[in-house]
């Protein structure tokens, strides 16, 4: 049911390059850009609030006075909230609060990133840039993003009794559903077993339990109902978000959940909505143990039944219980530096009926997209939305 | 093979007595003056309720919370892995994140025992904690 405050996702688009060379990263976001507004029937000079975030997170480089110089926009309002991965489902949220606050009715939220072709090979050496003061007490001993997710993994098996098998199964499902994806970097399926045969990177976590590296963006564009009656579009509804930032805590933090305990019951409280009403999810899987602990958090099943809920194939569509990252997510599709942004436009896509044949939810009318921005076992930010069908 | 420091922390006025203290050989975290909360990276202010805090010598003993033994990265010499990075858990209370310097990975795990030792590096007044299992 919308309402005049109803605000709608009207355009979304995926950059299908997975290794983007000879571009900087500016002219992926001016791409996206150009595509999720065409996607929309909008043009340019109709964005009045721009919101974008991005890699290097910890210098004033991607930021909306620096981007909206370079892409010529002329807004009233303007966000660049930086949470990492999850920035993405954040500013649709904040668009839209922006939106109801009548501040602007057209905004553009644009990413772009291309780890795969910069250069940042640390070499081995042991020395890297110490970004943050936490860096001090955390960097220097020569730990990484992965170091960090495999220690949380360790504790779930410890805590859990969760498998290696388990984890594997997200890594299977995402798999299933990239090989229905043209763009999708690793379009094989693969079975448990090749996961649990890939190599260690990180005790418990494997090659395979890891997000892929490549280039590449996406955009969306975030309306008014006022403007949504002007265009010809079916456009996505933003029913509720919810935030949280977790940390260490001082040194008490445990690293069997994440944010989404909070992040997740305000979305579904914002938007009237239980884990029963969502027909499509879109998890953040930086790693297999981020989706596992997050579908717990976020109330799927109880904490500690992630690895028996992943079984099965409950994660893969279109029938399994919970089809999440149809278009196979960071872990087999694409992850330029950071995955929120094309998780969201996933979820469009299967509330437009627009997925790919074989991984369309049949009749999805509610679909959520969690994001989970930095460590998991240090700090990171928890952005959990809902978005609903037009049919809804 | 032992853990060897690649690169010096940034030390601050904030932190320049916990590396002080892991020259002299002791590690130190800080407790809050008016809450008691005791918490580690340190902090001048407490992150329970921002009073004031003092530094205390812990006995440099805990346990093993969490680990991962690292077995490829680019973040560390290869011939120097795999390296064991951990959550221990303090007696004191708080977490702390180190490596486990030892050989044979499997003799580490989630509630192994371990005790601080310190790497010296180049800078007389900076050393950092590492931990070891305790015979
Ligand atoms: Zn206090």
């Amino acid at each position: 049911m919308s309402t005049d405050r109803s605000v709608y996702i009207a355009g979304a688009y995926e950059h299908p390059t997975r290794e983007a060379q000879n571009k900087t990263q500016e002219q992926l976001h001016a791409e996206v850009a150009r595509g999720a507004l065409d996607d929309a029937g909008l043009a340019s000079s109709d964005v009045n609030g721009y919101l974008t975030s991005g890699v290097p997170e910890y210098t004033y480089a991607l930021v909306p006075i620096v981007m909206a110089d370079y892409l010529g926009l002329e807004v009233n309002f303007a966000d660049g909230t930086n949470f990492g991965g999850s920035s993405y489902p954040a500013h649709v949220k904040h668009a839209a609060n922006a939106i109801r606050d009548g501040m602007c009715d057209v905004c553009l939220i644009t990413f772009g990133g291309r780890p795969r072709s910069r250069d940042d090979d640390e070499s081995g050496t042991g020395t890297r840039p110490l970004r943050i003061l936490q860096d001090s007490f955390e960097r220097i001993y020569g730990m990484n993003i992965v170091s960090m997710y495999a220690m949380a993994a360790k504790r779930h098996m410890y805590e859990y009794g969760t498998t290696a098998e388990q984890l594997a199964e997200v890594r299977v499902a995402a798999s299933h559903h990239a090989q229905f994806n043209e763009h999708a970097v690793y379009p094989d399926p693969v079975s448990v077993e090749d996961v649990i045969d890939s190599p260690v990177i990180a005790d418990p976590l494997h090659l395979y339990d890891c997000c892929s590296v490549t280039d590449g963006g996406g955009a969306v564009v975030v309306v008014s109902e006022e403007i949504r009656e002007q265009l010809d579009r079916e456009c996505v509804e933003v029913l509720g978000e919810g935030e949280y930032i977790k940390h260490q805590n001082g040194g008490t933090i445990d690293i069997t959940s994440t944010g989404a305990r909070h992040s997740g019951p305000a979305a579904f409280e914002d938007a009237g909505l239980t884990p029963d009403d969502v027909d499509y999810a879109s998890i953040y899987d930086s790693f297999t143990i981020t989706v596992l602990e997050t579908i717990e958090d976020l109330g799927f099943c109880e904490k500690g039944a992630g690895g028996e809920f992943v079984e099965d194939g409950a994660l893969q569509a279109p029938d399994g219980e919970l089809p999440v990252n149809t278009d196979g997510g960071g872990l087999a599709s694409n992850h330029p530096d950071r995955g929120g942004m094309l998780r969201t436009i996933e979820a469009v896509r299967q509330l437009r009926g627009e997925a790919t044949e074989e991984v369309q939810v049949p009749g999805a009318e509610v679909a959520l997209v969690h994001g989970t921005g930095g460590d998991i076992s240090t700090r990171h930010a928890s952005v959990t939305l809902l978005l609903g069908g037009e049919g809804r | 093979m032992s853990w060897e420091p690649k690169q010096l922390p940034d030390v601050t006025p904030e932190s320049r007595e916990y590396w002080a203290a892991a020259a002299d050989g002791t590690l130190k975290i800080k407790e809050c003056e008016a809450c008691g909360s005791r918490f580690h990276y340190p902090r001048t202010l407490c992150p329970d309720c921002l009073g004031d805090t003092r530094w205390i010598e812990t006995d440099g003993t805990g346990e093993i919370y969490a680990y991962s033994s690292s077995m490829r990265t680019q973040s560390w010499p290869e011939e120097e892995l795999p390296h064991v990075i951990a959550y221990v858990e303090l007696d004191e209370g708080p977490k702390m994140i180190s490596v486990i310097d030892v050989n044979d990975p499997e003799l580490v795990d989630i509630g192994t025992r371990v005790e601080v030792e310190f790497r010296a590096t180049q800078q007389d007044d900076v050393a950092i904690p590492v931990f070891v299992p305790v015979e």
